[in-house]
């Protein structure tokens, strides 16, 4: 055993000691308050995240609730070039529009020219034949200047051509 | 209308994510190393020469140490969220491993702070009276004891402290790096030399940040800018910067000389987007002129006067600050110029002034250790200790306060 006077010039070291084991249990024990009780329920996610999802109310209604009320746009939209684009997916969820049958506000329209160029800016990478261009040279083409909604003034967003 | 985009890219490779944010996350975080290691250099291998700066580069590294994560709490948003990577890691993450070695770091570098200035704030603690005796109290954590053995005591674990520290300082910093170097998808990151490139540029920034910052502290303070400290530093850092800009180089080469795949996508990038950040700032600017000035500097220090070696120093030291800057940004954002098709690049990439990651946010986050450092001085002041005669302090703390 070591004599006593060895540790006489020690105490700060077992006070700093103290104060460190002291954070450490406290991170540990925190640690608990931290993690939600379901994590790891079904796997590496919090598994109450499962049954709020499904909770969630349902705002995407596709295509066909969209052509209840608008089928001249719908049809139009079928014959033309932006057959592949899906209603909500320019416009807002149509829960942001209609609930339970009963239109609550109006629907946004969207005209923007990022909206346009997030997908026909020219990129090599995109197919051949998916229409393109370089907004730059096609607004001088077109002697035309750039505003947010330039791209409409000639485009009808739901036929396009 | 925004940026262009040359040849072929990933429809998802138009965009640069990782912002000006994760430029400065690496440069601050290698600051901490440089610093830390200036420090050991003293504390472990009794470095006389550098005995004015011991306790000033480990203040300098705690406070760099203090806003590292800043950068990255900006950019993901959500700060409160950042303690969770200590208290809940997630060991199959590599971020789980900057949790831990952040936050072990930390925790020597606060730890050999409270070792190193426990004298002091229990003199502080004598001398004052009221609050402020109170604060440097509760700061010596109410033990009072400056006897010669517990001074010893401290001082010898001290040492374990900045022994222990050096590994850790390599590892966090090492591991910024492997972050980048274990990115497989991007040849411009993925290589092994990485982490140590990073590493060294990390001993340079902080090397450099010390000549820069001790020259003027000691100006502010009225006090010499002793030879023997400003030469030991400037030789140092000409070490770790030949060994940074030859190790830069040596990845360069090799890729070059290889002339694999990599080398059409990373050829054009050095020769066109980065020609600037690159070959101008990164080699020419802050890499051979910094070389030449270091070099007379320790070369010719024997006949040199005082006040040449000290600007020689510190205008290398302000060179070599803004090559590590161009070395993080051409990393970080060098390698989300080019598309992972390797046949497309974006021209340009700049920041804004008032974006939330912008040029303003990087400034501010950028001066918050300084600052910090000013309020770290005041509190324990890290140069006095110089002037003074050590010995026994016999302190009472229920006398009167001393005068003076």
């Amino acid at each position: 055993m070591e004599p006593a006077s060895s540790l006489k010039h020690t105490k700060h070291i077992f006070r700093v000691s103290f104060l460190l084991g002291f954070v450490l249990i406290v991170m540990i024990l925190s640690r608990g308050l931290f993690v939600p009780k379901s994590w790891g329920q079904y796997g590496w996610y919090r598994g109450d995240a499962v049954p709020e999802h499904r909770a969630k109310p349902v705002v995407h209604g596709g295509d066909q609730s969209c052509r209840e009320c608008h089928e001249d746009q719908y049809d139009l939209r079928e014959e033309g070039a932006h057959v592949g684009v899906r209603c909500e997916g320019c416009h807002e969820p149509v829960g942001s529009h209609v609930i339970n049958g009963e239109m609550t506000a109006p629907m946004f329209i969207p005209a923007s020219f990022e909206l346009c160029t997030g997908c026909h800016r020219r990129l090599a990478a995109r197919p051949d034949d998916f229409s393109q261009v370089n907004p730059q040279q096609h607004l001088e083409d077109n002697e035309m200047d750039l505003t947010d909604t330039v791209c409409t003034e000639c485009h009808d967003p739901h036929s396009p051509f | 209308m925004g940026h262009e985009l040359i040849g072929f890219l990933f429809p998802n490779d138009v965009h640069i994510h990782w912002t000006l944010m994760i430029v400065l996350y690496p440069y601050v975080t290698g600051l901490v190393a440089g610093a830390f290691i200036v420090s050991s250099l003293y504390h472990v291998f009794d470095r006389e020469e550098l005995k004015p700066l011991g306790r000033f580069a480990l203040a300098a590294s705690f406070c760099f140490l203090s806003v590292a994560t800043l950068p990255l709490l900006n950019h993901l948003g959500h700060p409160e969220r950042g303690p969770m990577v200590v208290v809940t890691p997630n060991f199959s993450s590599a971020m789980a491993g900057f949790g831990i070695l952040y936050a072990s770091y930390f925790l020597v570098v606060i730890l050999e702070i409270w070792f190193v200035f426990r004298a002091d704030m229990i003199r502080y603690a004598a001398e004052s009276r009221g609050f402020k005796r109170m604060f440097y109290a509760t700061l010596a954590l109410g033990v009072y004891d400056t006897s010669e053995e517990a001074r010893a005591l401290d001082h010898k674990i001290t040492r374990i402290l900045a022994a222990i520290g050096i590994p850790m300082a390599c590892l966090l910093h090492g591991y910024v790096g492997f972050l980048f170097g274990a990115l497989k998808s991007n040849p411009w990151w993925s290589t092994p030399l990485m982490p140590v490139i990073f590493l060294f540029s990390a001993v340079v920034s902080g090397i450099a940040v010390l000549i820069v910052l001790y020259q003027l502290a000691m100006k502010i303070k009225g006090m010499p800018i002793e030879r023997e400290t400003i030469s030991a530093l400037a030789r140092w850092l000409w070490l770790f910067m030949i060994m940074s800009l030859t190790l830069e180089l040596l990845e360069i080469m090799t890729l070059a000389y290889e002339k694999a795949e990599e080398w059409e996508v990373i050829g054009p990038l050095l020769a066109n987007q980065l020609s600037i950040s690159f070959i101008s700032v990164q080699m020419v600017l802050g890499g051979l002129i910094p070389l030449i000035l270091l070099g007379i500097v320790v070369v010719m220090g024997a006949y040199m006067d005082d006040r040449i070696r000290n600007t020689l120093s510190m205008v290398a030291s302000l060179l070599l600050l803004m090559q590590v800057l161009a070395m993080r940004w051409n990393v970080v954002i060098g390698g989300q110029m080019f598309s992972k098709s390797m046949r497309g690049f974006r021209d340009t990439y700049v920041p804004g002034m008032f974006e939330k990651e912008g040029i303003l946010a990087a400034a501010a986050i950028l001066i918050l250790p300084f600052l910090l450092l000013v309020v770290f001085e005041r509190i324990l002041p890290t140069f006095d200790h110089l002037g003074q005669k050590t010995g026994d302090l016999n302190l009472d703390l229920d006398s009167e306060p001393r005068l003076g």
